[in-house]
């Protein structure tokens, strides 16, 4: 016998919470949760503030706002293989834990995200503007409905890709499918079609809603807000079903997968870079990192080449990519051993060396993907740049990379989680600490690049870098302090402990 | 002759729990001895103090010669600790555990012995397979293989022989026995008693944290040693 969706996700919810051991990140959770609703609040009253030529543009803008959340409620579950997850399901296994469950789970889970939040804030904004002298009730409504149905969308469909790349074939439709999407939305770019698309956004009939429900014409807005009410109940019923049927799929080809063989290479000429290309190994044969890692490098670049970002603007783009790359792994980068970092552990080595590995491949792997969105982002931006913005893009890149790398590996000593990142959906710390460490990357990664963003604007070349030093000094630090915590005995072993626990 | 290990008055604390209190032991070269006891007496947390992965919190460890407190670099390097759950990087295959192993432990021309124990282990088709997709046998087999690999001064076995088939549980006796002919000093934590006894001569009980009995082996097998074994856990 077993219990309905609701008390299952009350007690799983329950269970997580009580699994949150620290008084302080139980006090921090409570008060981001806090400030995003001041936040709300704060945007919803400062966009009707807004002067008149501006609100004017947003009001313009809105359906391309819409777009916007949509697509980014499609990728960001695509991106965690099928949604977050309240409890790890190898914790489940004994539990008779229902399909709807989970999918509701991960959709109460989806806030949990810095980007969606932004772009919550930005809706509220948006809804303000358009429902200026008019109802903003009504049109909020049509606004929380839109964006519940669109996160129901984005979680059925990410759930659908998810049974489809459990068989081979299924792996080749999905892997097909993204290629021709890709290569649509380049062939558009390229044609200089963005902006008509863009004009033609399907989101025109919601926004359309929402003015209704302003404007008190009230059989539009009812029409509207019925349709995406009635889809809302469709898509919750369709992803739950799309998440029974990826669960029940028997392909299993992430298992084989996970016990393939590997192309055996030649031993590395020192200690250091033999554990460097285990760390790099750990990195790239985790379906959960790997696919992370090519979603932070194409997309933001696309995103930023599609929008024809100005170059002053693409100061600011290393420091979210820098940030996003962080949360691959960088927050908890000793569980890249696992329950191996006890063997590890147990080899004569200077200990250092093995902290030193992770801060290199983590390095390696948040400069790679700013590097790359940053090039992308380059290659459709309009005119010519200034020496000053080139450097300070540059600069952005290498000191963003720093502040996640150094804020990472304090995290790493400090949080340590086990997280054996063996299925596609497995992340590397729960979701309320993933939520917190995106905080403490993409506040100071954002900072900085807005700062060096200023740096740009001034076309003195070497203003980047005079700000640029003392970032990195503290950088620099803030690694000698994380790498003294690691080679402390007691330390080290409380790490090598969690993230090894059986 | 100087024991390879000895422990004296180790005491381990987890926050206010005690997990070890005043443990004593000193095992010689090409002895064996068997720790035994319930769960949660002190074994593994016991084990991984003498591997040098864990700091005693009081009391004195010395595995040939070097102190766990003063130099866990070479403790480390005089032992081969196979621990008691996992102890395998998930991502990395059993060719490039022994890899890190070689290459941290300072081991020149090691393939051939790496490839003799996979094989023995029978392990050597799944030598180059991503270790996540093993079996929990293929695992302790695979740790039995790291910890005996470089030939230590004081092998280490937690739990070896559980989930392990028959023909691992022989692999592992054999590889024991083989290195204690060669003065490696043997010390292997166990619930199956039997194994126990068939792989050691001396058997360590222990309770609480600490060390409640010692008796051959021998001593605890039949209905009398059983009950008298049962009678120390208790």
């Amino acid at each position: 016998m077993t219990t309905g969706a609701g008390v299952q996700l009350r007690a799983l919810f329950h269970l997580r919470w009580q699994m949150v051991r620290s008084d302080g990140v139980r006090a921090s959770l409570i008060l981001i949760a806090l400030g995003i609703g001041w936040l709300m609040l704060i945007v919803a009253q400062g966009a009707g503030a807004l002067d008149p030529v501006r609100a004017a543009t947003a009001v313009e803008l809105a359906p391309e706002a819409f777009l916007g959340f949509g697509i980014l409620a499609l990728i960001a579950p695509l991106t965690a293989g099928g949604g977050n997850e309240i409890v790890p399901p190898d914790q489940l296994v004994a539990f008779p834990i229902r399909p709807r469950t989970q999918f509701l789970g991960g959709l109460v889970l989806a806030p949990l995200n810095l980007v969606w939040v932004l772009q919550i804030l930005a809706l509220i904004a948006v809804t303000v503007l358009l429902t200026a002298g008019g109802s903003a009730a009504l049109g909020a409504l049509t606004t929380a409905t839109y964006v519940t149905a669109l996160t129901a969308l984005g979680q059925a469909v990410a759930w659908g890709v998810v049974g489809l790349r459990e068989s081979h074939r299924g792996r080749q439709v999905v892997a097909s499918g993204g290629a021709l999407l890709l290569l649509g939305l380049v062939v558009v770019v390229k044609a200089g079609l963005g902006g008509a698309l863009l004009d033609h956004a399907p989101t025109g009939p919601v926004v359309a809603g929402v003015v209704a429900g302003a404007g008190g014409d009230w059989l539009r807005w009812g029409l509207t807000t019925g349709v995406l009410l009635t889809s809302t109940v469709a898509l919750l019923h369709l992803g739950e079903r799309a998440c029974g049927w990826a669960l029940r799929r028997p392909g299993d080809v992430g298992a084989l997968r996970s016990s393939r063989s590997v192309r055996r290479r030649p031993a590395r000429r020192s200690e250091l870079r033999t554990l460097i290309a285990l760390d790099r190994a750990s990195v790239w044969r985790a379906p959960a990192l790997r696919r992370g890692a090519l979603v932070l490098a194409v997309l933001p670049g696309l995103a930023a080449g599609g929008a024809q970002v100005p170059w002053e603007s693409l100061v600011v783009l290393p420091g979210l990519v820098a940030a996003g790359a962080g949360l691959l792994f960088g927050v908890n980068a000793f569980c890249l051993d696992a329950s191996g970092a006890v063997f590890v552990a147990s080899l004569p080595h200077d200990p250092r060396l093995v902290a030193r590995a992770k801060a290199l491949v983590l390095t390696e792997t948040v400069l790679i993907a700013a590097v790359i969105a940053a090039v992308a982002g380059s290659l459709r931006s309009p005119g010519r740049p200034t020496t000053a913005v080139l450097v300070a893009i540059a600069v952005s890149a290498l000191t963003c990379t720093a502040v996640v790398v150094a804020r990472g590996m304090a995290s790493s000593v400090r949080r340590p989680h086990k997280a054996e990142l063996k299925g596609p959906r497995d992340a590397v710390a729960p979701p309320g600490a993933l939520a917190l460490a995106s905080v403490h990357l993409a506040v100071p990664a954002g900072l900085v690049g807005l700062l060096l963003g200023g740096t740009a604007q001034s076309r003195i070349w070497w203003l980047p870098v005079a700000v640029a030093a003392p970032i990195l000094l503290w950088c620099w630090l803030s690694l000698v302090r994380s790498f003294r915590t690691w080679a402390d005995p007691v330390a080290r072993s409380r790490i090598v402990s969690t993230v090894s626990a059986g | 002759m100087e024991p390879v290990l000895t422990a004296l008055d180790l005491v381990v604390d987890f926050g206010t729990v005690r997990a070890v209190a005043g443990f004593d032991l000193s095992v010689a070269a090409g002895a064996s001895v068997a720790l035994v006891g319930r769960n949660g007496a002190g074994k593994s947390t016991t084990m991984r103090v003498l591997a040098g992965v864990l700091p005693a919190t009081a009391g004195t460890v010395v595995v040939a010669g070097c102190d766990a407190a003063h130099d866990p670099a070479g403790v480390r390097a005089a032992v081969g600790y196979c621990p008691d759950v996992g102890g395998l990087i998930p991502r990395a295959t059993p060719w490039e555990h022994l890899q890190l192993a070689a290459k941290l432990r300072g081991m020149r021309g090691w393939e051939d012995r790496a490839r003799d124990l996979l094989e023995r282990f029978d392990l050597a088709a799944a030598s180059d397979r991503i270790t996540a997709g093993f079996s929990h046998g293929m695992g302790r087999r695979l740790s039995v293989v790291l910890a005996t690999f470089h030939s230590p001064r004081l092998l280490l076995l937690d739990e070896p022989f559980d989930g392990v088939d028959p023909l691992g549980v022989d692999a592992t006796l054999e590889v024991v026995r083989e290195v204690r002919e060669t003065g490696t000093a043997v010390l292997v934590s166990t619930h199956l008693l039997h194994l126990a006894v068939e792989v050691c001569e001396e058997a360590v009980v222990l309770r609480g944290g600490r060390v409640v009995g010692a008796a051959p082996a021998a001593e605890l097998t039949g209905e009398a040693g059983r009950a008298r074994y049962r009678a120390l856990i208790t």
